[in-house]
């Protein structure tokens, strides 16, 4: 087991680590809207239909403004 | 250690701010004053953590130093340091922020894990985040049923969020990346020394941590600040 | 002395959304009941929802949940209070500043606030901005005269000591209406209900829940509590009085701990301002929900003898 950090990362340097971890929340804080991130977003939101009647009606409210959002994602413009 | 200057990430903390929407700011205006670190909790009962060397290394670049850190877990939270710094520093956000970026580094699951068991259980389950079940049974035998007394005062024998409540923060948590983020959390395997079996400790030689979280090793801690050398002592826990 | 300016800006509505919160809720229900009770009797109808569900600021600052889970989940709660046109009174100091931060944050991040409003259409709600967030304490010393006319259970001669606790006074630094290193709104509060306020020295140290810390750092916390209990039974007050459930459960637990493990003997009642101000007001004793209270109990039948029950 390495003795200090410093083993520990072996020859990665501060840059690498630091490089890595604006990556991390660069995606994290993305507001950009792409298919995978559309397509993660579906199961939650078909669970959230079939729970009830009336989050089904609400979730039926909103498709007019999703429409254009899937559409711009599967195009990609 | 002189040469090692050559490898801090000079330029971090600047790119680091636009992209974290402003919970990271003003760290720049750093003074070193140390007020932060002379009225903290955390300070005064471990002589490792230090708020102030934490904003010193960030700003400058060490980042291998912080993310590596048990310090970076022993912050309490209180916001402090924020009340009396003199120039606005709102600290616990970056430690927050800086937690996160450690856990993408593969340090402090094992904290992680155990709070796990509020979010999954309590808050996307119920809707509170700490339930009516007591665990601690001198205190069951010194109160006895919650219950009773809440009819006792007038409520409802059991507070309940509406299913609708409940199905609302369920999608936000599936939306919003929560609930992956949970079940990366609940892949860990928490391993002690005192229970563990033979075949679990046949794979910790060849391993530290022997888990994985998706593409993430765990590691194990270092008390980098808590010695002048770097930390030579592993965290135990 | 608390910014006057800042407290005459508390309206004193007809209505208020009570915010309600887990601790309050599971562990120490009295502070459930006292709170809308006495925000009755002050003139104030309290409303809420069986729709809110928590902050959500424990799940996202243990980090189990990404603040881009959080934020949603501050939003939703907020537009249930906006949908009635109500501002939100809560009553654990976690809630307040989660809340008021992560909204201010939304407020002034255009891009932030229209993302989130898409996943709040979704399921038929919006968020605007418009409610403002005021921790129960702020809402009694704004409506201290009602307070002081209202008094029917008078604390005389009843030793009361504070503790303000971490997250009001420091993460909201310029939206409190006391300064952080030097409060004393709570101390008006007791003096108006006829108590004597007791100084000690440790009144402005974290109570040690330290958040996460009391689950995986036990050590640092105990140790932390134990300070500001010696510190506590050195002044010797009848009761001590928090206004946050979170310290309230840990100060209230961790003294049957110490005595269990004989490292001290401490029985020092701990109460929430709403179960004090409750107290004064008069409410029925099983409204105050002293059963649930874990140290102490035998001092606290003592103060509800010379008060009056």
């Amino acid at each position: 087991m390495a003795d200090n950090y410093l083993e520990a990362y072996g020859k990665e340097t501060s840059q690498d680590a630091g490089e890595r971890t604006l990556k991390y929340f660069e995606d994290l804080f993305s507001m950009e809207m792409p298919l995978s991130r559309m397509m993660k977003m579906m199961p939650g939101m078909v669970k959230f239909m079939m729970s009830s009647k009336d989050t089904r009606e609400d979730l039926f409210k909103f498709m007019p403004q999703m429409t254009p959002m899937i559409k711009q994602a599967v195009t990609g413009k | 250690m002189l040469e090692q200057v050559k490898d801090w990430d000079d330029d971090f903390y600047e790119r680091w701010k636009p992209i974290a929407m402003g919970f990271v700011n003003e760290a720049e205006r750093c003074l070193q004053c140390g007020k932060c670190t002379g009225q903290c909790p955390a300070a005064a009962v471990t002589p490792g953590y230090n708020p102030r060397k934490l904003i010193r290394d960030l700003v400058d670049g060490n980042i291998k130093r912080i993310l590596s850190s048990v310090e970076l877990w022993q912050c309490f939270f209180c916001s402090g340091c924020y009340s009396t710094c003199p120039m606005d520093i709102n600290f616990p956000f970056f430690i927050f922020m800086l937690r996160l970026g450690a856990m993408n580094e593969g340090y402090g699951w094992e904290d992680v894990k155990q709070l796990e068991a509020y979010a999954e259980k309590d808050y996307l389950k119920d809707g509170i985040t700490v339930s009516i079940r007591e665990r601690n049974p001198f205190v069951v035998d010194t109160v006895g049923d919650i219950g009773k007394i809440r009819e006792a005062a007038g409520l409802p024998t059991k507070r309940v969020v509406s299913k609708r409540g409940v199905a609302e923060i369920n999608m936000i948590s599936d939306l919003s990346g929560m609930t992956s983020f949970m079940k990366k959390i609940g892949g860990v395997d928490l391993l002690d020394c005192n229970t563990c079996d033979d075949a679990q400790a046949r794979r910790c030689k060849t391993k530290p941590l022997p888990s994985k979280v998706g593409k993430i090793t765990t590691k194990t801690r270092f008390y980098n600040y808590g010695e002048p050398s770097g930390g030579k002592t592993n965290a135990k826990t | 002395m608390p910014r006057l300016d800042k407290v005459a800006q508390i309206p004193k509505p007809d209505k208020i959304f009570v915010f309600k919160s887990c601790v309050a809720s599971n562990k120490y229900p009295g502070i459930e009941a006292c709170s809308s009770d006495s925000l009755r009797i002050l003139g104030i109808e309290p409303v809420d929802s069986d729709e809110q569900t928590c902050c959500g600021g424990f799940v996202t600052f243990a980090n189990v949940a990404a603040p881009t889970a959080s934020m949603p989940a501050v939003a939703r709660n907020l537009s249930l209070a906006e949908e009635k046109g109500l501002d939100t009174c809560v009553v654990c100091n976690g809630c307040w500043t989660f809340l008021n931060e992560f909204g201010h944050f939304m407020n002034h991040n255009a891009e932030v606030k229209a993302s989130v409003n898409m996943m709040l259409n979704m399921m038929g709600k919006e968020y605007k901005g418009t409610g403002s967030v005021y921790h129960i304490a702020e809402m009694y010393y704004r409506l201290k005269e009602e307070l002081a006319e209202n008094v029917k259970r008078p604390l005389k001669g009843i030793k009361v000591a504070t503790h303000y606790g971490c997250h009001y006074l420091g993460g909201g630094k310029y939206t409190a209406i006391d300064d952080a290193q030097m409060p004393s709104y709570l101390e008006e509060i007791i003096e108006i209900l006829g108590g004597e306020v007791v100084p000690y020295t440790a009144n402005r140290e974290c109570c040690g829940t330290g958040f996460t810390q009391v689950i995986n750092g036990k050590d640092l916390s105990l140790e932390h509590t134990k300070t500001k209990l010696d510190s506590v039974k050195e002044a010797d007050p009848d009761i001590l009085v928090v206004q946050c459930p979170y310290c309230h459960s840990q100060l209230d637990r961790i003294q049957q701990q110490f005595n269990y493990r004989d490292e001290g003997d401490f029985q020092t009642p701990i109460l929430h301002i709403a179960q004090l101000v409750g107290m004064g007001l008069g409410l029925d004793v099983a409204k105050l929900g002293f059963a649930a209270h874990v140290s102490g109990r035998a001092r606290l039948e003592n103060v509800l003898d010379r008060i009056g029950r």
